[in-house]
């Protein structure tokens, strides 16, 4: 699955990342929000970005009906195991998770979470946002403070 | 800046020709045996070494999987009992010939091209010698089969003492050194400049400015009890040098300055290794080193690890490896309401 950004940027998702995606649309599972982080590496000769795996729900996080609170704990250890055994290339992507509606739109605190996290500047320079709606997979990044949305390729 | 020896490390492994290229020793062998198996009876008796870059523990991985093998042929003639150098050349022209689909009699070699599907996939270059001269020193035949008879003739010429001169420059890692930092600038050019004809410096013309220029970047690590390399920092000062080397000169036929470069062959014969490029050419390759070192400049003054690889990857390509620092993922919050 590719998505794009004008001629900025290209982003993949590899397959096992994206049959993930698609197991919570295929079993419906909407009725907890539920995300994690993407993870991935930069092609940079090409403007591409790969994202090669996500994570998961994680004992320490906190989901219910509306929200999705991520904390660090378990994440950043398997963040940590797939940077190190890639040869130091794989790297923090940005975030994911669900809304239980068929094509989704990111809310107020949504927007605020991806803004405050762009700032961050302590990865890499492109972040992505993906939101796993009942339907459809959509994607956005923030490129200079502006929340911008991916088109997806055909 | 960040410490990119490792992704230096892991760049030269990526992109050197080793020495034990099964395939290129495989195809060597076979043209070997077939040399000895059907040389004409008139021919004399010869020795064969590797020479180029192969030899020279410098080579890199074409790109376009066109491997180049040299090969030296020493036969045990007197040049001056053999006034044609080209008779010499078909002994190895005839011998090779019908193998394969293209065996040629070139200026300076006898070429022998595979191909598959019409593209060339490898070719061994035959460099002939006369070996056994009154003045105990070994000529090049050269010429072409139809060539006039003033551009067929012996050349003063030292394969071997070249290979020797770059292999004894420096001992044991930093030899290492030298050698990595040459196959830097080598895949620097193949990235750099367009594939074809005079404007490209020569592989030997850089190795020899390399030779020149070179000087060994490390530091003793007193914990640890050994020489850490700094790869980055010895092609830096190597690219300066070699932009330091140059010099502006006005050429007249185009009424203009160009920075020209010049350096000899350490061994006979000693030619300028920049004689065949134009001033124009020359004050190109300039520029290239000056962006070279500009882009090096923006390497160093990048903090993330990414950002100094994308550089990297600018000037030597996609076998750059593209790492990245430790990502700290912090906390993240999403509502759907
Ligand atoms: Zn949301």
């Amino acid at each position: 699955m590719i998505f794009f950004y004008e001629e900025l940027i290209t982003l993949e998702i590899e397959e096992s990342a994206k049959c993930k995606f698609d197991n919570y649309i295929k079993n419906n599972k909407f009725k907890l929000e539920s995300g994690g982080i993407l993870i991935g590496t930069l092609n940079h000769a090409m403007n591409k970005i790969m994202i090669t795996d996500i994570t998961e729900p994680q004992h320490e996080d906190r989901q219910s009906r509306f929200m999705f609170t991520r904390r660090e704990k378990g994440h950043q250890d398997i963040m940590d195991t797939l940077w190190e055994n890639s040869h130091y290339t794989k790297t923090y992507l940005g975030e994911w998770h669900t809304h239980n509606e068929p094509s989704p739109t990111p809310s107020f605190v949504d927007k605020r979470n991806w803004i405050k996290i762009s700032e961050r500047d302590k990865n890499s320079q492109w972040l992505f946002f993906i939101i796993v709606g009942t339907r459809e997979i959509r994607v956005w990044t923030v490129i200079q403070g502006k929340i911008v949305a991916l088109s997806k390729k055909s | 800046m960040v410490n990119l020896q490792k992704e230096f490390l892991d760049f030269h492994d990526k992109i050197k020709l080793s020495d034990e290229n099964t395939i290129l020793r495989e195809k060597r062998e076979i043209l070997l045996n077939k040399l000895s198996d059907n040389i004409c009876d008139e021919a004399v008796t010869y020795t064969t070494f590797n020479q180029g870059s192969y030899a020279m523990g410098t080579g890199i991985k074409p790109e376009d999987d066109d491997y180049d093998i040299d090969v030296g042929v020493k036969f045990d003639i007197n040049k001056d009992n053999y006034s044609d150098p080209i008779k010499v050349k078909k002994w190895v022209r005839d011998a090779l010939d019908g193998h394969t689909k293209s065996v040629e009699i070139r200026r300076s070699c006898v070429t022998v091209t595979y191909q598959k599907d019409d593209e060339p996939i490898y070719h061994v270059d035959f460099a002939i010698y006369a070996a056994a001269n009154d003045d105990g020193k070994m000529y090049i035949a050269k010429g072409k089969e139809f060539s006039t008879e003033e551009n067929r003739k012996w050349e003063l010429s030292d394969p071997q003492g070249l290979i020797t001169t770059i292999k004894d420059k420096y001992k044991d890692d930093d030899a290492k050194q030298f050698r990595r930092v040459i196959r830097y600038l080598k895949k620097w050019r193949t990235h750099n400049f367009s594939s074809d004809g005079n404007g490209t410096p020569t592989g030997i013309s850089l190795t020899i400015l390399a030779y020149n220029y070179f000087s060994v970047s490390k530091t003793y690590d007193w914990s640890k009890q050994k020489d850490v390399y700094d790869d980055f920092t010895a092609l830096y000062n190597l690219a300066r040098s070699i932009k330091n080397s140059f010099s502006y000169k006005w050429n007249e036929t185009d009424s203009q300055w160009y920075h020209t470069i010049s350096t000899d062959l350490p061994v006979e014969p000693y030619n300028n290794l920049f004689e065949k490029m134009t001033d124009k050419q020359l004050n190109s390759f300039y520029t290239k080193v000056d962006t070279l070192l500009t882009k090096l400049d923006e390497v160093k003054g990048k903090d993330k690890r990414s950002d100094a690889c994308a550089v990297l990857i600018k000037i030597f390509g996609e076998d750059f490896p593209s790492t990245v620092d430790k990502s700290m993922v912090g906390t993240s919050e999403s509502a759907s309401l």
